[in-house]
């Protein structure tokens, strides 16, 4: 598996803000790559960086083996871009606009017919050819967004937050299709801040801060960077002090809270901890309600490395 | 290829305004050189009269006869409120009494108190037949005077007075050239408005930064993207300037020849000024509503101050020490010296000179929105 995108000690300031700071990265052929953080974390400045539409300081940028410039377009005929913004023309068809954009790329026009149907099928726009961007709706329109950047069938991928403001419907559909495209053979570059659409996709992913990179690796070994491994919450539940004391020398148990009749316990590692505090409850006769047991999600380890949580530095 | 055939495909949208512009330009202009050229014949006016002859001398029948000549006798009874409501509803113009004494008046040489008159105040009939009845009156106490009695001098008078002027119409037709003349002056108008109207919104819409950002993502060369984008605006500006120049060959009925190329070598160069300024304001601009306002305020202030709209010899002093900064000015002082407009004359040497200072302005701005453009971009 050959090394597609190769960023070294990248750095980017507007005047005194550092916007990306020793930034390094190594995405691998055939990954679907997430790049996840916060807004203002330093995301979409390391793309346009990537892309040669921004200068920047200091760092060395090498796509499919070969250093990226602004006139690198034997790099760039291999790389899709699907900007956060819906980058089309008002005034072009669905077909019209899709055509424009491959023929950026591909200049014969019967191979580029084939990439353009093939492009509307995929993006499920069938039905829509004839319509105008304006006609559309917000999920249609990201889906016409994508088909622009995907048509001309290039090996590298980049998708910078494509599901902002996209219902949930349209959102599970684009997904779905940049997994396809990975299948089909594309190296996939996915930016965003919504870490379940990270889980769902991604292979690898790096969490950036900052302008930094905080971490690294596929999600399993994100998770295991965390301490809390598990939390089980019990509702309804009308232990006692002394259970809580109880629950507290139980195996792996790193901490028990019972407030309002809701339990929480965090655990770190062990198998079959619901199986022992719920063991424990009975035994006391206990009664109590629902049960749910969660593992870590990306968001635990964002916390667990920042302090603060994904969500919260949403909007 | 590509960033050509876009440039006409966001076009054919905005095509509009640019086709408005030309239809009202050529329907105002074809208006303006078609009137007064319809062939026309000329009418004596004809007056309504009544005239009651209380004399009853040979006189006084020939005096009426002559009055009557030539207008419409009518008949009314010899009544103060019948004769003023006739007046009133304009039955007739005017009321005239032949008073008694009349020829011995005329015998003696005497002119006052011959008639008695009744009519509309402020209406041009009655000095009509004021003039006509003065007329008679002074020609017969003319002859009288010299020797004739008054049934002569009458009926000389008549006869003299039968002699009426020949009336020939002069056609006011303007000369192709005249045409052609109106035509290239008011052109720098709306060739400005029509360039700016099109090629602004497209321009404005092919340089929005997310779009013009995915196309720096392509495998598409910056220098080509520039050559189609500089190609396909100058495809539409000689297309539309040479639709121009056809309507002002089919509306003068002339062609272009002689001193005549000089004023579309002149249109050519403000075709290429007002692209210049297209370019600098969708460079600077990236709202249409802001571009529209500009057309508005540089087209007709520009217009009004160089002398487009106002023959530049009404100018004041003031106006045109500011006009001399604007390119339109030089269009329009070109324009003058080829047609003879505005006490100019022609003189080729002024023309190139007028040239050279449009073609300044023209530099001066395609450097300002390349510099812009660039800064822009970074």
């Amino acid at each position: 598996m050959g090394v597609v995108v190769k960023i070294s000690g990248l750095v980017k300031s507007y005047k005194e803000l550092t916007a990306v700071n020793e930034l390094d990265l190594e995405i691998n052929e055939g990954e679907v790559f997430g790049l996840l953080g916060p807004n203002g974390s330093g995301k979409s400045t390391t793309i346009n960086c990537l892309l040669s539409l921004l200068d920047f300081d200091k760092g060395e940028i090498e796509i499919f083996g070969k250093k990226m410039s602004p006139t690198a377009y034997d790099i760039k005929k291999d790389i899709g871009i699907i900007m956060q913004d819906v980058a089309v023309f008002d005034e072009l068809t669905v077909y019209e606009n899709i055509d424009y954009f491959c023929g950026l790329y591909v200049t014969d026009k019967a191979q580029r017919k084939k990439l353009v149907d093939e492009a509307v099928k995929f993006s499920g726009l069938e039905d829509f050819v004839k319509f105008r961007p304006k006609k559309l709706s917000g999920g249609l329109l990201r889906r016409l967004n994508i088909a622009c950047g995907i048509a001309h069938k290039p090996k590298l991928i980049i998708l910078d937050e494509p599901t902002v403001a996209v219902d949930p419907q349209s959102r599970n559909k684009i997904l779905e299709g940049i997994t396809e495209l990975n299948k089909q053979g594309a190296t996939v570059i996915y930016t965003s801040h919504y870490m379940e659409e990270v889980e769902q996709i991604c292979s690898r992913i790096a969490i950036i801060d900052k302008g930094k990179k905080i971490a690294e690796g596929t999600k399993e070994q994100l998770k295991k960077m965390v301490k809390n491994t598990e939390t089980i919450s019990i509702l309804a539940c009308e232990a006692k002090q002394e259970h809580l004391e109880q629950i507290r020398q139980l195996p792996h148990v790193l901490e028990a809270e019972l407030e309002d009749k809701k339990l929480v316990i965090h655990y770190s590692g062990g198998k079959h901890n619901l199986i022992r505090v719920l063991d424990v409850l009975q035994k006391a006769d206990v009664d109590f309600g629902r049960v749910y047991s969660e593992l870590p999600t990306l968001n635990d380890v964002f916390l667990e490395l920042t302090g603060t949580a994904l969500r919260d530095q949403e909007g | 290829m590509q960033v050509f055939k876009l440039f006409f495909m966001i076009l054919r949208r905005r095509l509009v305004p640019v086709i408005l512009y030309m239809g009202i330009f050529i329907l105002i202009l074809t208006s303006i050189t078609s009137s007064g050229s319809q062939n026309e014949s000329f009418k004596p006016s004809e007056l309504r009269l009544v005239i009651y002859d209380e004399d009853g001398t040979e006189a006084s029948r020939l005096a009426k006869d002559y009055l009557a000549k030539g207008n419409e006798l009518v008949d009314i009874k010899d009544d103060d409120d019948e004769i003023l409501d006739a007046l009133y509803y304009t039955t007739i113009h005017y009321a005239v009494t032949i008073n008694k004494g009349f020829e011995q008046k005329l015998e003696k040489g005497e002119t006052d108190g011959l008639f008695t008159v009744r009519y509309v105040h402020d209406n041009y009939s009655n000095v009509l037949a004021d003039n006509k009845m003065n007329e008679y009156v002074k020609t017969v106490s003319a002859y009288a005077a010299s020797g004739m009695d008054v049934e002569s001098a009458s009926k000389k008078a008549a006869k003299t007075l039968k002699k009426q002027a020949e009336v020939t119409y002069q056609q006011n037709t303007k000369s192709s050239d005249e045409i052609m003349g109106m035509f290239f002056q008011y052109l720098p108008y709306v060739l400005f408005s029509a360039i700016i109207s099109a090629l602004g919104p497209v321009l404005i819409t092919l340089d929005r930064k997310i779009v013009r950002d995915r196309t720096h993502c392509s495998a598409l060369k910056l220098s080509r993207e520039t050559f189609g984008k500089i190609g396909a605006a100058s495809v539409f500006v000689m297309i539309l300037w040479g639709v121009f120049l056809v309507a002002g060959a089919v509306i003068s009925k002339g062609s272009y020849s002689g001193k005549t190329l000089y004023a579309v070598a002149n249109s050519f160069i403000y075709a290429l000024i007002s692209t210049g300024i297209a370019i600098l304001v969708a460079s600077v601009v990236n709202n249409e509503n802001v571009l529209n306002v500009i057309i508005q305020i540089f087209g007709l202030g520009s217009s009004f101050l160089c002398g487009v709209f106002v023959p530049q010899e009404l100018l004041g002093k003031g106006v045109v020490t500011v006009s001399k900064a604007l390119p339109a000015y030089w269009y329009v002082k070109a324009n003058n010296s080829v047609f003879g407009l505005s006490e100019q004359t022609f003189d080729s040497g002024k023309v190139l000179l007028c040239f050279a200072a449009e073609l300044g302005f023209a530099a001066l701005i395609f450097a300002l929105a390349f510099v812009l453009a660039k800064r822009k971009k970074s």
